[in-house]
């Protein structure tokens, strides 16, 4: 995969840049703040192609605040579609929010920096944002879930439901969440139609799984 | 607010002596600003009694309003405006709080000098108006004689005795005023004063907390963030059978974990130095010049130790002065001179390009309102071209060390 990295300490760049070449992928750009990462993002359009996955850091300069956030969505906004992946130093639904809200559902990924760490599980997340799934920390899910509670529409669900929504939530496929349960993939298989008919996601309605995250996130 | 302080007791009395010499009661400003002031006495007396009869039920509100009038008017004297006082307590015109604070004996006061100034007031604009229509009449004739010279010097004669008495009138009303009103205004005063330093106490808090933030964001969290991803990635090699890419990663997570170290003792050392606190404001000034990048000078006179509150203020502004010196001064030599007395004094000089700036919220800022919050000051000398001159001194009594 073609990848821009975008983070403003030069050693974790690099880390990061090390792990993705390592393990196969090509970083073709990389940005030390959020303008930069825009510019890069115009110059490659412009060139050889958009990156098949932009990978950046929430706080950078010039501010220091959320930057990173706010350039992801920018770019999501003049390049639909765009897959990105957000590292967070710290849990904010916030950010979740607003990276969900203003783009196409698709290709999203919002993690915890410190998850690079699971270099297999990162990569995975990496490739599974590339090709428009939807990613989300753990944490996050916890806490946007701690902040919805009563809410009418997840209270439809059971406690065994919700708990595989978070999963998927965190891009977990079936089999995937049928191990961590210590369940049959028929049993997930069911859980997962009873979210999305609980979630009033019809059979034609395409992309469900992607839809019944999000309307777990924050619709 | 630049408000002028009240002044004391000996200060207020001087500015109302008068010039020796009665002829120059006809040039003195303070004789004619009396006159000024007696003139609006009697307006204001007036008002007072008028509106105290027709507002009876709202007398409070009455005597409030007087006693504020009062607080400017002593400006006319040229002595300073006393502080006005909230109506704090005052909850309704007739709420008989207003009474207080000095402000019932004030509107006793306005009455009772309006009337007194009356009498004087209309015998003295009658003489020197019959006197000044006189004088006009005999310059009419022509040629001249020598009762001119009579009704000058009658004219003269009556001004300075109304410039006395008007002096006189207006000093012991201002004096009055002054006794019943300045404790009040004192009292108002501190209380802004101490509202303000709060205030901006807090200020430094929150920016304190924001710096240490932001200190473990870009030091300790990234170094770890960088050591589990090394973890990771020697367990992943490892995974695959690369033993020595995993021997590297180890290796470099083992640095991770050294600087994370690093950074957390800085951060650390920023919050409250350890040897600031067994060693002495001396001995921390030392160690940290010592790890400057230039040649730094110290020179330490005194040995009063001071508290820790100003010991940490003043390790604080040495410490940013020593950071600005070597990040943005491009100089090749920075000194401290420290005078351990009181009060504490601090300099810090460095030969560097100038043109620092005290902005409001950033690190310097935040340390002058420490600074003065601790009842010091601190100012910045540091014209385009340098050289850079940080000067502070700090209040440090006797026997307050370790407090």
């Amino acid at each position: 995969m073609r990848i821009l990295v975008a983070d403003d300490a030069a050693l974790i760049r690099a880390g990061i840049i090390g792990l993705l070449e390592r393990a196969g992928h090509q970083v073709v750009a990389e940005a030390a703040d959020a303008p930069e990462l825009v510019a890069q993002c115009r110059r490659l359009a412009g060139a050889e192609g958009l990156p098949d996955v932009v990978i950046t850091d929430v706080r950078m300069p010039p501010s220091m605040t959320d930057d990173g956030l706010r350039a992801a969505v920018l770019l999501r906004e003049t390049y639909p579609g765009l897959p990105v992946v957000l590292l967070s130093q710290y849990v904010a639904p916030a950010y979740a929010a607003t990276l969900f809200e203003g783009s196409s559902s698709s290709g999203l990924g919002y993690l915890l920096k410190e998850r690079v760490g699971r270099v297999v599980d990162f990569l995975r997340s990496v490739e599974l944002v590339a090709a428009g799934g939807l990613v989300v920390d753990p944490e996050v899910v916890g806490q946007l879930l701690n902040a919805r509670r009563g809410d009418p529409v997840l209270g439809r669900l059971t406690p065994r439901e919700l708990e595989v929504l978070s999963l998927m939530a965190n891009g977990a496929a079936n089999n995937q969440i049928a191990g961590q349960l210590v369940i049959s993939t028929a049993a997930v298989a069911k859980h997962v139609a009873n979210i999305f008919s609980k979630l009033d996601l019809g059979p034609n309605e395409d992309n469900r799984r992607v839809r019944a995250i999000l309307a777990y996130l924050n619709r | 607010m630049s408000e002028p302080q009240p002044l004391d007791d000996s200060t207020v009395r001087s500015r109302l002596v008068l010039p020796r010499n009665p002829a120059l009661m006809l040039v003195s400003p303070l004789g004619w600003r009396a006159v000024l002031y007696c003139a609006t006495s009697i307006l204001v007396g007036l008002l007072a009694i008028l509106s105290g009869v027709l507002g009876l039920f709202v007398l409070p509100l009455v005597t409030w309003a007087t006693a504020n009038a009062e607080r400017y008017r002593l400006g006319i004297l040229g002595l300073p405006r006393l502080t006005p006082l909230p109506r704090s307590g005052v909850r309704h015109p007739w709420d008989s709080r207003g009474f207080g604070e000095g402000n019932l004996a004030v509107w006793g006061i306005t009455v009772l000098f309006g009337l007194v100034d009356l009498v004087p007031g209309v015998v003295l604009s009658v003489l020197v108006l019959g006197t000044g229509t006189s004088l006009f009449q005999v310059l009419r004739r022509w040629p001249p004689g020598i009762e001119v010279a009579y009704t000058a010097a009658a004219l003269v004669a009556v001004l300075i005795v109304g410039l006395y008495v008007a002096w006189a009138l207006a000093a012991a009303q201002a004096i009055l005023v002054d006794l019943q009103l300045r404790p009040y205004s004192e009292l108002s005063r501190r209380v802004d004063e101490l509202t303000e330093s709060r205030r901006e106490l807090v200020d430094v808090f929150a920016g304190e907390r924001r710096r240490i933030e932001r200190d473990l964001h870009d030091g300790a969290q990234q170094h770890l963030v960088l050591l589990s991803l090394h973890l990771g990635e020697a367990d992943y090699a490892l995974g695959e059978g690369r033993t020595d890419d995993a021997r590297k990663a180890l290796d470099a997570a083992q640095s991770s974990v050294e600087s994370a170290m690093t950074s957390l003792r800085e951060t650390v050392r920023g919050i409250h130095p350890q040897v600031l606190a067994d060693r002495g404001l001396a001995a921390a000034v030392r160690e940290s010049a010592a790890r400057q990048p230039l040649p730094v000078q110290v020179e330490v006179t005194g040995d009063r130790q001071p508290s820790d509150a100003v010991a940490l203020a003043a390790y604080y502004l040495v410490s940013e002065a020593f950071t600005n010196a070597t990040k943005h001064a491009r100089c090749t030599s920075v000194s401290v001179r420290l005078s351990l007395g009181d009060p504490l004094e601090v300099e810090v000089y460095d030969d560097g390009v100038g043109g620092a700036h005290i902005l409001p919220g950033h690190g310097l800022s935040g340390l002058r309102e420490r600074t003065q919050a601790l009842g010091g000051d601190c100012w910045l000398s540091s014209p385009p071209g340098g050289p850079t001159r940080l000067r502070a001194v700090l209040p440090n009594p006797p026997g307050r060390a370790g407090e």
